[in-house]
């Protein structure tokens, strides 16, 4: 399988389609991200649909000495705070719930188990939502993308030792907010 | 920056030690703390619990057509930067990375851009031009038909006369097409009849929608999303894959204009309606072809043209059958060319499409009912503007979607107002293929020998 830099040259050649295969390889993981970032799935698609025709037309920028998905993730992140900063959400678990989608749930579970896991994930989605943006955003990275410290450093351009204290008041937030939830599955 | 308590550097230290992200000896300091703390270990506990339930949470996923749109997108986006923005990346996004500058310090891979070469802006927006055209020609012509058609239902159960479809409303102009090659814009109308309605809406579609005419902001996403969505579904009636056939073109032929002049008389047929404007392709006062090449360059790989063509499976397959056979160039991928370009119209053809109508309120409607209806629904093409300026408009919805159910239910809908259509005989019969065409400077088309083979 060609690695990202094969593709980007190709791309740079003239071949769009390598350009494809490496949307194709980046795109669900971006995706993900970014709907937890800006909080909606809709949002979420442009932002990343966005991101990827700026990294298109400006692939010759694009300098090799970092990781491609380093150098998307920060086009997204910064396309995706400015998209928050202009629409400054208010946030309800009804809206979340509404705009991320409903959380798939197991057919086989019975009816009054499958609304819990949906309430439980409202609970989560919404307690990440009132994260500040710069909090969430190394959660999302660290928790639900398992990037390294030095990754998310990279990625939202601050010093590794910020990375550890945000992830660390990020974790204790949500703890706080949602602390019933969590006595349970401590229980 | 704040000073941390000692309580929170020991707190920050177990996340670090959740993450793997201490030293051995912190690592083992920690792991000796929640020994000996309960409070600290239940703290231990409850981070992985947030973990845990973090990683519980659904994992959205994109459509597989998802590269497609983008690459459709990122190719408008190149055809719509003017030259002289080649150079350093103005967008606020791409400056913050940093990566863009050229702070001359890190080595960097600079590679041709696509659509470097002046002649392939026209090449690129003749294909536009193209597209939009045929695109205009099958469902545009029906929505009239279907907007006439619907006025003259409202009409008739307001008692006042069916108003014509507004086509016409919209000042023609030929700005956007002026957008993609400032000097050698072929209009509108060299590619079709001036006054007919396929003109007049592509016209409108080139002014108000086009991305080519906004290059960039919230406008531009949104006539991107219309002709994606125009791209994917409504222009080729049903969603398909693009095949793409790469082609090598000798500089010779290109020079020639010999493809430019197969694909005209396959495809684009120029007429002479308006004597002040069009010209036939080819005639002595009229707009000669253009030529693939535009001159020397120094690598001939860097040159090459993206064009998507439109038309029925014999249309496509003459035009490729014509290139493969044209001396001078040459198809070297096989696979491409064994394409079944009539499969993907199997199940299109088959498929009826459903057409509900409903009389809605106009203060339901402009409250944003049928938008809220359509929310989980991407990429619906109503537009922001849609309840102020139409009269109806179609959400796209398929008897059967709990959407359409719920229109059906409304209590200002009035449902048994008018019958469902079968509107299956108007899907058109149409596929799309991807032609790229690069420049080789061989005679044949054929590609270099190994050993004369231009390196990157």
């Amino acid at each position: 399988m060609k690695d990202d830099a094969q593709l980007i040259c190709e791309a740079l050649a003239g071949d769009s389609s390598s350009f494809g295969e490496l949307v194709t390889r980046h795109q669900d993981r971006l995706y993900n991200t970014m709907v937890h970032v800006v909080g909606s799935a809709d949002d979420a698609r442009d932002v990343v649909q966005d991101a990827f025709v700026q990294a298109f037309v400006k692939l010759d920028t694009f300098k090799s000495n970092s990781a491609f998905y380093t150098w998307l993730y920060r086009i997204a992140f910064n396309l995706g705070i400015s998209h928050l900063r202009r629409k400054k959400p208010t946030v309800s678990i009804d809206k979340l719930q509404e705009d991320t989608g409903s959380e798939p749930t197991d057919a086989d579970d019975a009816p009054s188990d499958r609304i819990e896991q949906q309430e439980r994930a409202g609970q989560v989605h919404e307690a990440l939502a009132q994260l500040s943006e710069e909090h969430r955003s190394v959660l999302v990275l660290r928790e639900m993308e398992d990037r390294t410290y030095e990754e998310i450093s990279a990625i939202l351009d601050v010093p590794v030792g910020t990375v550890r204290s945000r992830l660390h008041r990020a974790r204790i937030q949500l703890r706080d907010q949602l602390k019933e939830v969590l006595q349970e599955d401590l229980s | 920056m704040n000073e941390l308590s000692p309580q929170e550097r020991i707190e920050e230290q177990i996340s670090a030690y959740l993450d793997g992200e201490l030293s051995a000896d912190e690592a083992a300091s920690v792991e000796q703390l929640l020994t000996d703390r309960d409070d600290l270990r239940r703290l231990h506990d409850e981070m992985l619990a947030v973990r845990a339930r973090l990683k519980a949470l659904y994992r959205h996923r994109l459509d597989a057509d998802f590269s497609e749109h983008v690459l459709r997108r990122a190719e408008r986006a190149v055809l719509s930067r003017p030259a002289s923005q080649a150079g350093p990346p103005a967008d606020e996004s791409i400056q913050k990375t940093g990566e863009a500058s050229d702070n001359g310090a890190a080595p960097s891979v600079r590679l041709p851009r696509p659509f470097s070469n002046a002649r392939s802006w026209l090449w690129a927006g003749l294909a536009v031009a193209a597209a939009v055209v045929l695109y205009v020609n099958q469902p545009g012509e029906d929505e009239l038909q279907d907007k006439t058609a619907g006025d003259q239902r409202l009409a008739a159960r307001s008692g006042k006369e069916a108003m014509p479809a507004q086509a016409d409303s919209l000042e023609p102009t030929d700005s956007a097409f002026k957008a993609i090659a400032p000097d050698e814009a072929l209009t509108i109308e060299q590619v079709a009849k001036p006054q007919s309605p396929l003109v007049r809406k592509t016209r409108k579609l080139a002014t108000v929608k086009s991305p080519l005419a906004k290059a960039g902001g919230a406008g531009g996403r949104q006539a991107d999303r219309f002709f994606e969505n125009r791209d994917s579904k409504k222009f080729s009636g049903e969603k398909q894959n693009v095949v793409q056939h790469d082609f090598l073109v000798s500089r010779q032929v290109a020079q020639a204009g010999v493809v430019e002049r197969l694909l005209a008389e396959n495809k684009i047929v120029m007429k002479k309606n308006d004597p002040g404007n069009a010209k036939p392709v080819g005639s002595a006062d009229g707009p000669q072809p253009r030529s693939l090449a535009g001159g020397p360059t120094k690598n001939a790989r860097q040159q090459f043209d993206v064009i998507y063509v439109e038309g029925s499976p014999q249309q496509v397959e003459a035009i490729l059958s014509a290139l493969r056979s044209q001396p001078g160039v040459s198809q070297p991928n096989a696979d491409a060319a064994k394409a079944d370009h009539t499969a993907p119209l199997a199940d299109a053809t088959k498929k009826a499409k459903l057409e509900s109508t409903f009389i809605a309120g106009r203060a339901w409607r402009d409250a944003g009912e049928a938008r809220l209806l359509t929310k989980n629904y991407r990429n619906r093409p109503i537009p922001e503007a849609a309840p102020q300026k139409k009269a109806d408009g179609d959400l796209g919805l398929k008897k059967g979607d709990r959407e359409h159910e719920e229109l059906a239910a409304g209590r200002q809908i009035d449902r048994d107002a008018l019958p469902e259509t079968v509107a299956s005989k108007d899907a058109p019969a149409l596929v799309t293929i991807k032609l790229v065409l690069r420049l080789v400077d061989t005679a044949n088309g054929k590609p270099p020998a190994p050993s004369a083979k231009p390196s990157d």
